[in-house]
């Protein structure tokens, strides 16, 4: 059985369906090619991060973290992190106010191999659109003109 | 129950000041009474798995379910001192809701939209908190007060104690609005950019700063208002503000945690009594904290009857498991956590007693003289 949809994928994903398309060559109609997972992450610890500050000139960004196992927990964690130790595609996004997800686990392999791992995931959240920010305009001015102070 | 202690849960008598100041590392909130039940609450945390606000947790504790809150002011908008702040308002819904009215300007309210967006799981923005109890106002028809530079929001003379009761705002002042104006215009988004949540503004200049008279007491509620040395803004502004009330308060809630640029030599001259009773709320978000040890000695400076609603418990990491440790330690160039550590200053006084206060200390609450002693990392 050849892989050739499999290409080189995140590698925590556990089960994979590619379904084989219609190119006109006699085989079964239908048939789904079951990929074996590469590798399993097993999430030991997860928060959700808020960054405060970027410092450019140390080549880091602070964050307070909200535990995601400890939701209820009113504890206040702050860490200071390298900016390279997140990938190059979510370093743009590094911003005051952008919101990641930081986990650490395990990664088994299919073979056995484990490591222990830490990820910091930046997430691209929608972007504003010219509606979103006219809605908000729009928002503003009418809360504005409706409040009737004393 | 917030507190424990068999004198916790009395409740003032209706001839009897309180000013009950609550914090817990990150968070502050502070509830007065000015006689008959009747209750002025200003900011809001939240202290207990309850998740509302302290004061509401606390006027239950003290069996006054029958209070009426008069006023709830909202100092500013900053995560730690608005959290459960919408569920206060809605709770009172007889309380004047006091703010600085540029909170009701458009461009501020459009900011608000912007970020009024759930896309967290747990993380929020202050924003949000205040963005919320505006529109609270305007779905029920609720008229909010504006605070301004020596404004009297509120008189009445029907008390029990027979003395007349007077809330003044001091601040912020219009160069204060226009200011924070220009900051709004700058966090405005565009088009295409990624959503991220509002960081509130580095500087507290835009704080109220609220004085209530009672008779010939007064008190002092700083917020987090800060100084920067023009005649225009923070401290300076209300000390060179001749509209003001003329009369120094026995009682100051310390501004912005102690931190050295929210004080002012006039505070002391001119708003306050000689050796006041003053209260502070420490402020600790990962390794930093306040105050710091110079601010401790500072005020110490200035009186002997000061007192902190909380202490630093620890910066340490909370233990996850030896692999978890070892990742945080490998992945990060520091790592701190500040300890939920609540505690309530309450000081109390026959109204027009020439008696001092009494002061009572709850959970984590110290004297500020073994403020430094109790705390790590300061």
């Amino acid at each position: 059985m050849t892989d050739t949809a499999r290409g080189e994928g995140p590698e925590c994903h556990t089960d994979t369906q590619h379904v084989i398309p219609d190119i006109g060559l006699p085989r079964p109609k239908n048939l789904t090619i079951t990929v074996a997972p590469r590798s399993r992450l097993i999430t030991l610890q997860e928060w959700e991060g808020l960054v405060e500050n970027v410092d450019q000139e140390r080549g880091s960004f602070t964050a307070r973290l909200y535990d995601l196992r400890r939701k209820d927990s009113k504890d206040v964690e702050i860490a200071e992190f390298d900016i390279n130790d997140v990938e190059p595609d979510g370093q743009e996004l590094i911003l005051p106010g952008a919101v990641f997800r930081w986990i650490i686990g395990y990664r088994d392999a299919v073979y056995g191999k484990r490591e222990r791992v830490s990820s910091l995931v930046f997430r691209r959240l929608p972007a504003w659109t010219t509606e979103d920010l006219k809605r908000s305009e729009e928002r503003g001015k009418s809360l504005a003109n409706a409040l009737r102070w004393k | 129950m917030l507190f424990g202690g068999s004198d916790y849960t009395c409740a003032p008598a209706a001839d009897e000041l309180e000013i009950s100041v609550f914090g817990a590392g990150f968070g502050e909130a502070i509830a007065v009474h000015v006689g008959d039940n009747v209750w002025t609450l200003i900011d809001s945390c939240v202290l207990s798995s309850a998740g509302v606000s302290a004061q509401r947790e606390y006027l239950a504790d003290i069996g006054s379910q029958g209070a009426r809150v008069q006023a709830i002011v909202a100092s500013h908008w900053d995560d730690d001192h608005v959290k459960g702040f919408a569920g206060l308002l809605a709770t009172y819904t007889g309380a004047d809701f006091i703010l600085a009215g540029i909170f009701g300007h458009q461009d501020f309210l459009a900011f608000a939209a912007e970020y009024d967006m759930p896309l967290t799981v747990v993380a929020r923005g202050g924003v949000r908190e205040l963005y919320a109890a505006i529109k609270h106002c305007v779905e029920k028809d609720r008229s909010p007060t504006f605070a301004a530079p020596s404004r009297r929001v509120f008189s009445a003379d029907s008390y029990s104690h027979g003395a007349p009761v007077e809330l003044w705002t001091l601040s912020p002042s219009d160069m204060e609005v226009r200011n924070f104006l220009r900051w709004v215009a700058d966090q405005r988004q565009t088009v295409a950019t990624t959503r991220r949540l509002a960081i509130g503004r580095k500087r507290n200049d835009l704080s109220t700063v609220l004085l209530i008279r009672v008779g010939l007491d007064a008190m002092l509620f700083g917020g987090d208002l800060e100084e920067e040395g023009k005649p225009d803004t923070g401290w300076s502004a209300i000390l060179n503000d001749s509209g003001r009330p003329d009369h120094k308060s026995d009682v100051f809630k310390i501004p912005h945690h102690g931190s050295k640029n929210a004080d002012h030599p006039g505070i002391w001259k001119q708003l306050v009594v000689a050796n006041p009773h003053v209260v502070l709320v420490p402020w600790a978000l990962g390794g930093g904290t306040l105050p710091s040890k110079a601010d401790v000695d500072r005020i110490q400076g200035q009186t002997t009857n000061g007192y902190a609603a909380s202490y630093v418990a620890s910066t340490r990491s909370i233990k996850r498991g030896n692999a978890v440790d070892k990742t945080i330690r490998q992945s990060t160039r520091s790592f701190k956590t500040a300890r939920h550590n609540p505690g309530l200053v309450r000081l109390r006084k026959k109204v027009g007693s020439v008696g001092a206060w009494k002061c009572e200390l709850f959970g984590a609450a110290v004297h500020l003289s073994d403020y430094l002693s109790r705390s790590s990392s300061v």
